[in-house]
């Protein structure tokens, strides 16, 4: 399924999103020194992170290979 | 928290190695250790007020026999009880004048018994003043009535006389016809008065009564005030009448004045000649003018008196419940007066021994004493209790979770996983770009302007609450301003800020798909009429995805939660089976949503009858247009099996196991109970050791009379003390053994096996509200904009659109961002609370509380009663 031409594009798509997220969450990391409260911050900085990862991956991968097609509405 | 603040002024010293170990471990509550506190007798006031800066010691009532007016300090106590209470009244005078406390920010260093004489002086002050001011109010109104009664009575009161004067001379020339007249001259000799002032209300009824009571043998005459006068006993302002009544007799002035006070009428002396009515009038313009000098002279001095209060009353409070708290602490401590210390036991975090132990050496070293203050760590099998340390930040939600429980000692806290899943779950019922950032506008307006926001929150509690959660509400605004723009809502419209994976042609209106819009759902959906169906799909399922993740954190803490305990059969049997049963079930289930999504050519099959089919047609061939993917049968297959045994695994191991235990302990006791003489033989109760005698304050300790005792240094004293002594308090909190007979043990198995399983269905099921009330949301925002934004405008002409946007405006921040944003905070708690937490939280901790002068600030600051 992945050698499918119309999910190439698709595909990049995913990673570089994907990539985008790590990248925010390697930033966030050397953060901590400059905090005291080290647990506080790295699990809710990469919390955050994750979950928002998470979402733009679902709703994503939703759209990807649609069930249905969209019906445009008819013009008044 | 920063110590140096809190350490002031006078007698305590900076404690320099504060700082360096301030992180926040939320993961778990703070690990505690027993402390035992051995203080002689004069250092042990300023000990315990050196820890209660610090705020880190929770102390245990050594005494909890003793009745609380019968303890050694209570003397104290009753004397702050009594500061406490002119505290109030002063409060209350200054609240009655609604003055404000002002309070100067130096830090003072007050002496009790002079604080004391301070108090009761000002009290005194206060209340003969409050007194002489009432008197000289009324004597005013006296006087102001008193006047209006000469001014007046002058005009009607000559007349009268004049025509009784005619009427004697007419009755010496023409005794016949004032005879005719009716005129007699004992009639006239004899006629007495009696002026005074009364309400207008009462004026008829008191006409009446007088007609009654003298049957008509009077003259009745009177005249209106010109302005309302403050009657001096009731203190109102009202209308008056200034009143004569002129009548005969003796027994009728009796009457009349009987009258006159059922009636509140005020009866005034008349000066009978001209000269004296003058004289009298400038005696009462005199006395007036000196009234009225020395009221302000008298209001002056209250004014300062007043003053003094404004500025000192926090300080005042502040220090008093301060002293209250550091007496009540005291009382907990047990006596010994034949070491002359005091012996107490309290929790103190483990990180924090050192700081504690630092403060016991600035008391021994500011009182120089001899003999040191010291503690040490006594080995205790209670439990202790739970305290999480916070942060501004994080105070808010750990708030949360401590309201539904405190977190157990040594079990996993859910506060620190809600700091990213609360905001996570709240932004996706609320996803909407627009409504999320007037949210976080407003939060974050509420975090920069937090100072009048305080001053809101102590008068009341929902400021309080928002003042408390600013942080955390700036925090679920940013989230859910971020799902809103993945659910590409913005204000119930789209965004087109990529390029749309749908290209319309123009000419035949046909759909082509092209590419999956980058970020968010595509913004040609929001123009369909299938938009809801391709939306529900999407979030329903995702909806399950977030919750079995959640659940499956919830399961992970709860493995923390055993490992942390040792309770190593727990894993084995409650953790394992329940997280595989979770995965194999409706991990599967996202597993399947997953790959149906990213499978670009296979079927498309309901995966509500594949799950079905997975229970009722296990192990028979699916057939091709339902099948997901290869191999499908033999995985299903396994993952059935897995589940069935995964019931039965958390069913029976684990009882059978507590069962054998059980049986294998009745066998123990049963040759050991014979041999045992006493069954508690580890910790004696304190009474033995100290014959602690609970209507006698101070004991003996009979055990240590080996040597004499007057030949010890009070070092060595105390040092024995120490030593010998086991845990001073009653150990009434013994360790049960649940003695669980073998029919427990299943029912308590069967009853957690059932609750899991279905529980695992109906939690799961239960995360779909996340997509209910997103749909909510987004469609009362359409609903709205649909109506208001063009509708309206469109029926009414030229003001629809004004109509139309104000009523827009308001909906949007009174229902959808404030109703909806409520709504959707109260599921986010239910779904924590109960999906959540029932898979690892126990909750059954008791709150630290310890003696804290941060915390009694506080509420001395407010004025209002501490917690």
């Amino acid at each position: 399924m992945w050698d499918d031409p119309s999910n190439m594009g698709d595909g990049l798509t995913l990673g570089i999103g994907t990539l985008v997220f790590v990248a925010l969450a390697l930033i966030a990391i050397p953060g901590v020194k400059f905090t005291k409260q080290k647990q506080i911050y790295l699990v809710y900085s990469l919390g955050s992170i994750f979950c928002m990862w998470l979402m733009w991956f679902i709703v994503f991968i939703a759209q990807m290979n649609p069930l249905i097609e969209p019906q445009l509405k008819k013009a008044e | 928290m920063n110590h140096a603040e809190i350490l002031g002024s006078h007698h305590i010293f900076v404690m320099k190695n504060q700082k360096k170990d301030d992180a926040i471990h939320m993961l778990r509550p703070e690990p505690m250790d027993y402390v035992q506190f051995v203080f002689p007798e004069e250092t042990a006031y300023t000990a315990i007020k050196q820890l209660g800066n610090i705020g880190m010691t929770h102390f245990l009532d050594l005494n909890p026999r003793v009745k609380v007016n019968k303890r050694e300090f209570s003397q104290d106590i009753i004397r702050c009880s009594e500061l406490r209470r002119i505290l109030r009244f002063f409060k209350a005078q200054l609240d009655a004048r609604d003055l404000v406390p002002n309070p100067a920010e130096t830090e003072e260093n007050y002496r009790f018994t002079d604080l004391e004489d301070k108090f009761h002086t000002i009290e005194r002050t206060l209340k003969d003043l409050i007194q002489t001011q009432t008197q000289m109010d009324q004597h005013k109104c006296e006087l102001i009535e008193m006047r209006h009664v000469l001014t007046l009575g002058e005009s009607f009161l000559l007349s009268a006389m004049n025509d009784a004067k005619q009427g004697m001379e007419m009755i010496e020339k023409n005794p016949a016809a004032a005879r005719a007249m009716g005129m007699e001259a004992s009639q006239i000799h004899g006629l007495s008065f009696l002026a005074g002032i009364i309400a207008q209300s009462k004026i008829e009824v008191f006409h009446r009564m007088l007609f009654v009571a003298l049957r008509g043998n009077f003259v009745f005459e009177y005249r209106p005030v010109s302005e309302p006068v403050i009657d001096p006993v009731t203190n109102l302002r009202e209308e008056k009448l200034v009143f004569f009544v002129f009548f005969t007799g003796d027994h009728a002035r009796n009457r009349i004045m009987r009258i006159c006070t059922s009636y509140g009428a005020s009866l005034y002396p008349y000066p009978t000649t001209h000269e004296e009515h003058t004289q009298t009038l400038a005696d009462i313009d005199n006395r007036l003018d000196t009234l009225v000098t020395v009221q302000a002279r008298s209001d002056e001095q209250m004014e300062k008196e007043l003053d003094i209060i404004q500025r000192n009353i926090v300080q005042w409070n502040v220090f008093v419940s301060r002293e209250t708290g550091i007496y009540h602490s005291l009382n907990m401590f047990v006596v010994d007066s034949h070491a002359h210390c005091l012996v107490g036991e309290g929790w103190v975090p483990t990180r924090r021994l050192g700081i504690v132990n630092e403060a016991l050496e600035n008391a021994t070293r500011v009182t120089r004493s001899a003999v040191p203050a010291i503690s040490h760590v006594l080995p205790t099998s209670r439990t202790p209790p739970s305290l999480v340390e916070t942060n501004k930040f994080t105070l808010a939600q750990q708030k949360i979770v401590s309201s539904y429980g405190v977190p157990s000692y040594g079990e996993v806290n859910p506060g620190l996983a809600t700091l990213f899943t609360f905001p996570f779950l709240f932004a996706l019922m609320f996803g909407d770009f627009g409504h999320g950032i007037i949210f976080t506008i407003i939060s974050v307006f509420m975090c920069i302007f937090h100072k009048p926001l305080e001053n809101m929150a102590r008068t009341s509690d929902i400021g309080r609450y928002f003042h408390l959660g600013r942080f955390f509400l700036v925090n679920m605004g940013v989230m859910a301003t971020y799902v809103g723009l993945l659910y590409n809502e913005v204000f119930s419209l789209s965004v087109n800020f990529f390029k749309s994976g749908y290209t319309v042609d123009s000419v035949t209106g046909s759909v082509t798909r092209t590419h999956t819009y980058v970020f968010g759902v595509d913004p040609i959906w929001r123009q369909c009429d299938n938009y809801l169906i391709f939306t529900n799909s999407m979030k329903m399922k995702m909806s399950v995805i977030v919750g079995v993740l959640h659940m499956i954190l919830g399961i992970i803490f709860s493995l923390f939660n055993f490992i942390h305990k040792r309770q190593w059969l727990d894993v084995w049997c409650t953790f394992l089976p329940k997280l595989l049963l979770l995965l194999s079930l409706f991990g599967y289930m996202d597993f399947m949503i997953i790959y149906k999504w990213m499978d670009p050519t296979g079927n498309k099959p309901m995966l509500i009858s594949t799950m079905i089919n997975m229970f009722l047609g296990a192990f028979q061939p699916i057939a091709d247009d339902t099948r997901l993917y290869i191999g499908q049968e033999a995985v299903q297959g396994v993952l059935f099996i897995v589940t069935i045994v995964c019931v039965v695994w958390m069913m029976i191991p684990k009882a059978a196991i507590e069962i054998a235990q059980i049986q294998k302990k009745k066998k123990a006791t049963k040759g050991f109970k014979k041999s045992l003489i006493r069954s508690d033989s580890l910790h004696p109760s304190t009474s033995e050791l100290l014959e602690i005698n609970p209507d006698d304050l101070h004991m003996s300790n009979v055990e240590r009379s080996d040597s004499d005792p007057s030949s010890y240094t009070p070092t060595q004293r105390l040092q024995k003390t120490v030593v010998e002594m086991q845990p001073v308090s009653l150990n009434e909190e013994e360790e049960e053994e649940e003695e669980m007979g073998a029919g427990e043990v299943i029912v308590h198995a069967l009853i957690e096996t059932i609750e899991f399983v279905l529980g695992a269905i109906s939690n799961t099921a239960s995360y779909l509200r996340l997509w209910a009330l997103s749909l909510a949301h987004g469609e009362l925002g359409e609903v709205f904009y649909q109506y208001l934004m063009i509708l309206i405008p469109k029926l009414i002409p030229v003001f629809g659109s004004i109509i139309g946007i104000a009523a827009w405006i308001g909906v949007t921040l009174a229902l959808i961002v404030m109703m909806e944003g409520l709504s959707a905070f109260l599921h986010c708690l239910r779904l924590h609370w109960v999906e959540f937490q029932n898979k690892f939280y126990q909750a059954e901790g008791y709150v630290f509380s310890p003696l804290s002068f941060k915390i009694i600030d506080e509420s001395a600051r407010l004025f209002i009663q501490p917690e």
